[in-house]
């Protein structure tokens, strides 16, 4: 918590003053010898571009500059090779003008920072994402559209409130200040002002697989955002786990749904080794790291819990696991966005789960039914699935890979109360169903 | 909310888990029925009773839309439902105990599964009163939440949710609000929580949101409760004289044209106290397509009238709007128009009627002594102007608008620019394009 005098503090950190004096936030050398004197120094630039664990080499990447102000950093990255696009929300002279005299082919594009998603300019290797932060009303959704963008590593660098003094609490609950108005540097437009920690989460918590400090400096922090692991080691010293099933937390199927603000993925998995702890699992979706939340013992195996990662494109994704000391494990697939297209269905046979009697299923404390389906999509899970008994839903707990035939094994529970006697029994998905009758007993 | 458990969660550092309480009832709501049944839930059938009676809900709500999101068992919806309201529940996963009650009473509740986030589009309309009860610290974005809840209410929306210092909020007022942020199990051992407020955060979230008035009804335990009004309090009886409302432009960029898609939008509003007073922030009572909103700060400008911005309220859908001014203590001004998202019109011509210096007044020059400033009058733009779309150049240099005022009764407005400092002196072209159409040239002399 702030002191007492900390809006006092806070109204401390403005440099409106200088900024206007000078008439631009960067500096810059240009080839002809000219200087311009910015707010910033060259050197103070050059020395925070040199924190950044970047390449010196960047042909062939491609890199995102969100908030480019006068653009030393965007025509920076470009001298060094890269492909740069650079956004601001309102169109700067000042960079219009380096531009021209340098010959600089960045894209320049002036729109909200929330219309970025949208924008259509695909990923980058590297987003910077320097000084934005604080000045944008939803900070995580924020970095959950950076992240979304970048496929190697995010830069960013943002106001925080304990640039001198965070490491001396870190046993705190991470936290932030609210600005409704100008707390912050008297100036409208600055929203939050986040602990070093705080930062560190939000990071972590957007969905990006590894978060890295960097340093602390003048109200700021700069940390790296990464999206992939490190590579496995060359001679992995334990086994891989021995991945049993991969399913969405809240459904257990295998769809996802980006339409859904929190997605999770559970994976089950045995593992030759004890503990296992979140910090040794590195799940893979499509050669992006997720993180573990948690993971829990069940039944003999594990099961480890992780954010679905953001910028996923409708369709199949391939995810794999391993631990930090393994190789990975088998592939699984995941369906994201998938349209559920069922075109005809039918319920071939029916039989006891248990006893594998053909048509009739036996119910004491509960009893289990076996259907076998044909014209299942490929994308048919647990919870698109669905079996009645009469009127009645069942729990479906299993649905199988299709065997040479096309048939699929969906098994579902029957509860002690189902009514006796013979009766329908329905499989529908995707708007389309079939049934049979089926004798209860 | 995936149920899984717990196990290698750290120590709770806020406690709060009553998830085996709950798991023990089964029932988070208590309820009574007509038939003189009862339910018995976590949260006892009296404290229900007196949170909804914290609440400005009129008695009697037949002919009110009420939105609950995040309904649990439902007690509020059925409650409301019970006060006569066309009530819409929502909840993230489909609850079992809720359809049983639903079914039990019979009700009409209409009751829907949807992620938070998936509300502006759902189609739901709006809502005289939404219920926001222990939702906003399981969200990942509280401001954004806020923001969603303003756009679908027009009445008031109650925020109830889990807060640091319900009980110590009043010693700190002097701080800035803060929040903290759970990335794991950090509150009350579950992973669904993000943020924990303070009440003074709250309440600045509500404001920040868009509400026009937010007052705080609860601060207690873990907990407040917030009354969000979309509308200010009703003009006094007997009104001192309304100020003058000059001008409205938005202050991102000159015009009357504001975007929905643009997350932050703010009216510029000049006017005039009648008579003339002193103004602060608090004293303006701005309306917005008939929702107040707040002034972030208010200034006298050089000739001596006021200027004060406003966030645009949310979720408007595309239109023209009417604004108009109040102060606290006296009634509305005469109405000005804005328009969101309404394409810009084509205008057929454009006459350029006078360029002048835009500090001496000298009729066709314009002076990089005396600062760069041009002014002139066109006529010929449609109703919704934004500077965006008009396009003024001297030679090959673009002049960067700084203001553009509404049609005089000549039929022509005042566009103010200034030109750039390379602009060499001389006799230039000076042209004024809007969409396709252009003004002929006319000379004029840059000294």
């Amino acid at each position: 918590m702030p002191s007492p005098g900390a809006i006092a503090a806070r109204r401390r950190i403005d440099f409106s003053k200088e900024l206007a004096a000078k008439g631009w936030y960067h500096s810059f050398e240009l080839p002809d010898g000219t200087l311009i004197d910015g707010f910033m120094t060259v050197q103070q630039q050059k020395r925070r571009y040199a924190q950044f664990p970047i390449p010196g080499d960047l042909r062939g990447k491609r890199l995102l500059d969100i908030g480019a102000w006068d653009g030393w950093f965007s025509f920076e990255a470009e001298r060094r090779g890269a492909e740069v696009t650079a956004l601001d929300c309102v169109e700067l002279p000042t960079f219009l003008d380096v531009r021209a005299r340098l010959g600089s082919k960045v894209d320049y594009r002036i729109m909200d920072f929330y219309e970025l998603p949208a924008a259509g300019l695909g990923t980058f290797d590297i987003v910077f994402f320097l000084g934005v932060l604080y000045h944008i009303r939803h900070p995580l959704l924020a970095l959950e559209i950076v992240c979304a963008l970048t496929r190697e590593v995010a830069i960013v660098d943002s106001f925080v409130t304990d640039p001198e003094d965070w490491r001396e609490h870190t046993g705190e609950i991470p936290s932030m200040e609210f600005y409704e108005l100008d707390e912050l540097g008297n100036q409208f437009g600055n929203w939050f002002g986040p602990s070093v920690a705080c930062l560190m989460g939000m990071c972590r918590a957007a969905g990006f697989a590894r978060v890295e400090f960097l340093g602390t400096g003048d109200h700021h922090a700069v940390v790296a955002c990464y999206r992939k692991w490190e590579p496995p080691p060359a001679k992995p010293s334990k086994q891989a786990p021995e991945v049993l099933t991969v399913e969405n937390a809240r459904t257990n199927g295998i769809n996802f749904s980006t339409r859904k603000s929190e997605e999770y993925i559970s994976c089950v998995f045995r593992a030759d080794r004890e503990p296992v702890t979140p910090e040794l699992l590195r799940l893979e979706i499509d050669g992006f790291g997720a993180a573990a939340l948690f993971v829990t013992p069940e039944g003999g195996a594990w099961r480890g819990t992780f954010f679905l990662t953001p910028g996923l494109d409708a369709g199949w994704h391939t995810v794999r696991l391993r631990f930090a000391d393994s190789g990975w494990s088998r592939e699984f697939r995941i369906a994201l966005d998938a349209p559920l297209s069922v075109e005809r269905l039918e319920l071939k046979d029916v039989y006891d789960g248990v006893a594998w009697t053909k048509g009739e299923v036996r119910v004491g404390e509960r009893g289990f039914v076996s259907c076998w389906v044909r014209g299942l999509p490929e994308n048919a899970d647990r919870a698109n699935v669905r079996v009645f008994l009469g009127p009645r839903p069942l729990q479906v707990n299993y649905v199988g890979e299709p065997d040479t035939e096309g048939c699929r094994q969906v098994n579902a529970l029957v509860p002690s109360e189902a009514a006796k006697g013979e009766q329908t029994i329905r499989v529908q998905c995707g708007g389309t169903s079939a049934e049979t009758r089926l004798v209860v007993q | 909310m995936p149920e899984n458990s717990t196990k290698t969660a750290p120590a709770s550092a806020r406690g709060l888990d009553f998830s085996q309480d709950l798991l023990a009832k089964g029932w988070y709501h208590s309820f009574e029925f007509p038939d003189g049944s009862a339910i018995d839930g976590y949260m006892p059938l009296a404290v229900e009773k007196e949170r909804y009676a914290r609440y400005p809900i009129p008695a009697d709500l037949r002919g009110k839309r009420v939105l609950d999101i995040g309904a649990w068992d439902g007690w509020f919806s059925f409650e409301a439902e019970r006060h006569g309201a066309n009530v819409t529940a929502i909840d993230c996963v489909e609850i079992p105990t809720f359809l049983q009650v639903h079914r039990r009473l019979r009700s009409k509740v209409d009751y829907r599964i949807l992620d938070f986030y998936e509300l502006p589009a759902a189609g739901l309309g709006r809502f005289d009163i939404v219920f926001f009860l222990g939702v906003l610290y399981h969200l990942r974005h509280p401001l954004l939440a806020l923001e969603i809840v303003c756009g679908l209410t027009t009445d008031v929306a109650i925020v109830e949710s889990f807060v640091i210092d319900a009980e110590t909020w009043k010693e700190h007022q002097d701080k800035i609000p803060t929040l903290e942020f759970y990335e794991n199990f950090e509150l009350g051992n579950q992973y669904d929580n993000w943020s924990g407020l303070t009440v003074a955060c709250l309440l600045a979230m509500c404001r920040a949101a868009g509400f026009a008035r937010v007052e705080l009804m609860y601060a207690g335990g873990n907990y407040a409760g917030v009354a969000c009004f979309r509308k200010w309090e009703a003009a006094p009886v007997q009104p001192a004289a309304p100020p003058q409302l000059l001008f409205v432009s938005n202050t991102r960029t000159p015009g009357n044209c504001f975007s929905s898609r643009k997350s932050e939008e703010y009216l510029e509003c000049v006017f005039r106290p009648v008579p003339d007073r002193e103004i602060r922030p608090a004293d303006l009572r701005l309306e917005v397509a008939g929702f107040g909103t707040r002034a972030i700060y208010a200034q006298r400008r050089e000739d001596g009238a006021w200027a004060a911005s406003f966030r645009l309220p949310p979720a408007l859908d595309p239109g023209w709007y009417p604004v108009r001014l109040r102060l606290a203590d006296t009634g509305f001004s005469n109405e000005l128009r804005i328009a969101v998202d309404v394409p810009p019109g084509g205008p057929k011509q454009i006459v350029i009627k006078d360029v002048c210096d835009g500090k001496s007044w000298d009729r066709g020059q314009v002076s990089h002594a005396n600062g760069g400033f041009v002014s002139f009058w066109v006529s010929g733009l449609p109703e919704n102007r934004s500077a965006l779309d008009v396009r003024a150049t001297l030679g090959d240099f673009p002049l960067q608008i700084t203001w553009m005022g509404p049609d005089e009764p000549s039929g022509y407005c005042q566009i103010n620019a200034r030109i750039p400092p390379d602009l060499p002196t001389g006799s230039h072209a000076f042209r004024v394009q809007y969409a396709a159409a252009s003004s002929e040239p006319q000379p004029v002399q840059v000294l």
